[in-house]
């Protein structure tokens, strides 16, 4: 990069960075402007600050002295004045607010990238915020507020990626934050913009622009479907003459029938809408990759118009590999687990819903744990099954409630169940049909005694 | 629309973020570490695999790992990763997007430069909401190691008066058959006793057989390694670099001497990584387990002497090991060595000695 380019490079960032410093401090020069300044002036005054502020940055280039600066932004400031007149002591406070954006702009050449100016950029939002609630308290102010709610509009959204590259930047802990902070801020962006966007949503959902946008969207949409008429076209003619009320066959039955008709087609219609919507997004889902493919392909070739790095030679380093885990299925699953649980029956196990003998023992075991707790034995889930074991004859010597007699047969058997448990839960050795064949036949002899 | 109302929204969105990131950031978040190879020679590649997985819907902005390594695990340049280096450990920040059900698998290329047991017990992960308003972090436990043997030096660089002593080696091992070695049969020759005589291969061809003995060696080798520079070094090393290639001569004698089946065990005044602050001795031995043994111990050596060389020969010569060959390398034979290792040659031990040469030096 020679340096004739470095320099036009700087003039841009630097330009851009006092542009961005206009509109953050956007409240500050229209309340200047809608004091001072006659309101065809307003306009042109507002938006020849970024005039002013390219030729700070000019002036940067060639005086250093900070003295010399401000001589020469009172200069230009008064030449910038000369079409808006001197006519009165508040031209003065105008003219004082033109010096102070050349100033401003003269201190953007050295500055660094937005996200270091987060502290300003909050302050900014501040203006903002109150004065919205300036501009609305004064009735004649009323007409800016559209201006302010945009640029404040754009204020906030500056301001949130400023915010969140400040973060990346230091969460990095990296000597060269910037190439860091590059690999990621892709992803951070949609983020932020999906921030913004609920933001939007959700105040024009509270302010009710939001209903009344979407059922308009809505009533046209149905129009269009049912009539094949736009929404353009006008619903009644006021000019035309008011047709006389045709007959009614019966008293009332029609208005009773067309409002039917009406809540019949809007069911129809959102039915229709949902459905279109639900394909739209299964075939936007099911194409993602290729849909992906698409702006990749795009994207390296502007990048390589651009010349601009691909991103496999920035991570020469290491490679990376993404897989995606979501599948509708397991959401499918998960879901009819949720449901089963907290509205459907508990999910009993059943003896011929196990697949095989080693799935038999456990289920013994597990039994034979379910009988105990039922009898008052607290489990203690850090022993193992043998200690289990032990611990439960000790509370049966102890006079615990009684899970069973503590004969000698059924000790011997619930050690067969416990051995076969270790056989098949931790050793993986198949069971045989007769080892299990036992168990039940002790089983079912323990229910046939009294 | 009204702007302040926005302008709150936006900071409550901002909030709501921050209390779900603080309580929901790092669950369902899985990570592991893991190395390509478990034992590497210096200056050889391996990779290290990092495995991330996010398994809830919520992304992360951003996800830092941070993790100590040895300065000696060189790692490529790489641009979201950075690695800031002390003498000893370098901190090696790894950093994530993570998107919602998403699993990433990083693979580095690391260069291991130097010999030494590398271990990696834990990793800091961080993350945290896009505003910086909540940040979580959560260690993760874990076992990792890799060791890194020296590597050998080509036999034409070791500092030996003449090359043909490794010869020696080799030919020693035909010196006596072994009784216990069988490699088939053979007609019988004049001087063979009679109880070597296989009479069933003599009834089966007619001729008189006898067993064929395998050769063997009785003989044994000693690498005996001196980490002192000079007799008046006192515990630490004052030039590594030179042990450092003296460890290398004595890896690639070793694997040269066990490559021809003789038996190697290694001696040396130093002490080892997990091993205590004791004068390091492997008993010879034969077969890729000594060789493994041989290295991994070299390769956990540390340069401090932990008592004389002179003394830990005088307990081999008072041990009375005999019929071994002792091969000395070091960097200086003062401080009674002489007759410790005459001593070594008067019990029937055969003694060679090679010199490491000074850095940039020639052999002596």
């Amino acid at each position: 990069m020679n340096g004739k380019t470095a320099i036009f490079r700087s003039l841009a960032r630097g330009w851009l960075n006092g542009a961005v410093e206009l509109l953050m401090f956007f409240p500050l020069w229209l309340t200047v402007a809608a004091l001072w300044l006659q309101p065809q002036l307003q306009a042109s005054w507002l938006l020849g600050l970024l005039l002013l502020c390219l030729c700070g940055l000019l002036m940067s280039l060639r005086l250093r002295t900070f003295w010399v600066r401000g001589v020469a932004a009172i200069v230009v400031a008064a030449i910038y004045m000369l079409p808006f007149g001197y006519s009165s002591w508040q031209a003065i406070l105008v003219y004082a607010a033109s010096v102070t954006a050349i100033l401003r702009g003269a201190a953007m050449m050295d500055a660094e990238h937005p996200a270091a100016h987060v502290r300003r950029y909050i302050g900014g939002i501040a203006s903002y915020f109150i004065g919205y609630i300036v501009f609305r308290f004064v009735p004649e102010w009323h007409a800016y507020l559209p201006w302010l709610t945009w640029a404040g509009i754009a204020a906030l959204a500056i301001a949130l990626f400023a915010v969140n590259r400040r973060v990346l930047l230091q969460e990095t802990l990296s000597d060269n934050p910037r190439a860091a902070a590059r690999a990621m801020q892709g992803y951070n962006r949609f983020m932020v913009v999906v921030v913004l966007i609920v933001s939007l949503i959700v105040t024009l959902a509270a302010s009710g622009l939001l209903g009344r946008w979407l059922m308009g969207g809505i009533r046209a949409v149905l129009r269009w479907l049912l009539s094949g008429q736009s929404e353009q076209e006008p619903d009644h003619k006021p000019e035309a003459p008011q047709a006389a009320p045709p007959a009614l066959p019966k008293g009332g039955e029609s208005g009773w029938f067309q409002h039917f008709l009406d809540i019949l087609f809007y069911v129809v219609g959102i039915a229709v809408a949902c459905l279109l919507l639900f394909l739209l997004v299964r075939l936007v889902y099911r194409s993602r990759r290729s849909i992906a493919a698409f702006f990749k392909r795009i994207w390296l070739r502007l990048a390589a118009i651009l010349g601009r790095k691909s991103e496999p030679a920035m991570n020469a380093g290491y490679v990376d590999e993404e897989t995606d885990l979501f599948s509708w299925e397991a959401v499918e699953r998960g879901i009819r687990e949720k449901l089963r649980q907290s509205f459907g029956s508990k999910h009993r196990e059943s003896w011929n819903e196990l697949q095989d003998n080693r799935e038999k023992v456990r289920y013994l075991y597990r039994q034979w744990l379910r009988k105990l707790l039922k009898n008052g034995y607290s489990r203690k889930p850090y022993l193992t099954p043998d200690e289990t074991w032990h611990d439960v004859q000790e509370w049966q010597a102890a006079g615990g409630k009684r899970a069973s007699s503590g004969s000698a047969g059924e000790i011997t058997e619930t050690a067969e169940v416990i051995g076969l448990y270790y056989k098949s839960r931790y050793g993986g050795k198949p069971v045989s049909d007769e080892e299990v064949g036992k168990l039940l036949a002790g089983a079912a002899g323990k229910r046939r005694s009294p | 629309m009204q702007l302040q109302w926005l302008l709150l929204t936006a900071f409550g969105c901002m909030l709501v973020l921050a209390w779900l990131y603080r309580r929901v950031a790092l669950l369902r978040v899985k990570y592991m570490r893991s190395f390509s190879h478990e034992a590497v020679y210096e200056d050889d590649y391996i990779e290290m695999t990092e495995t991330l997985v996010n398994r809830k819907p919520l992304p992360l902005p951003w996800l830092r790992l941070e993790s100590l390594l040895s300065v000696r695990l060189v790692f490529d340049k790489q641009t979201n990763l950075d690695i800031r280096s002390g003498d000893m450990f370098q901190n090696h920040i790894s950093l994530f997007t993570v998107r919602p059900f998403r699993q990433i698998v990083r693979r580095h290329r690391i260069r291991c430069s130097a010999r030494g047991l590398y271990r990696l017990e834990s990793a800091t992960m961080t993350a945290g909401d896009p505003f910086g308003f909540a940040q979580v972090a959560r260690r993760f436990p874990l076992s990792l190691e890799v060791i890194v043997y020296p590597r050998p030096l080509p036999l034409g660089e070791l500092p030996l008066p003449s090359h043909s002593w490794l010869g020696r080696i080799a030919v020693k091992r035909w010196i006596a058959e072994d009784p216990f070695l069988t490699a088939g049969t053979r007609e019988y020759r004049p001087g063979d006793s009679l109880n070597s005589v296989h009479w069933k291969a003599t009834a089966r061809t007619g001729e008189l057989q006898v067993h064929k003995r395998d050769y063997t060696a009785d003989h044994r080798l000693w690498i005996c390694l001196n980490v002192e520079i000079t007799e008046t070094m006192w515990k630490t090393v004052t030039e590594p670099q030179r042990i450092e290639h003296a460890i290398r001569c004595a890896a690639a004698v070793a694997e040269y001497a066990l490559s021809r089946g003789v038996d190697t065990g290694f001696l040396c005044n130093g002490w080892t990584q997990d091993g205590g602050k004791h004068a390091v001795r492997l008993e010879p031995g034969s077969g890729i387990e000594q060789q493994k043994a041989l290295l991994e111990t070299m390769a956990k050596l540390q340069l401090e002497s932990v008592m004389m060389f002179a003394d830990l020969l005088k307990e081999e010569v008072q041990a009375g090991t005999s019929g071994a060959d002792f091969l000395v390398i070091t960097c200086h034979t003062a401080g009674g060595m002489h007759s410790r290792l005459d001593q070594l040659k008067r019990q029937g031990n055969g003694v060679e000695v090679m010199h490491v040469p000074e850095m940039g030096g020639t052999a002596t």
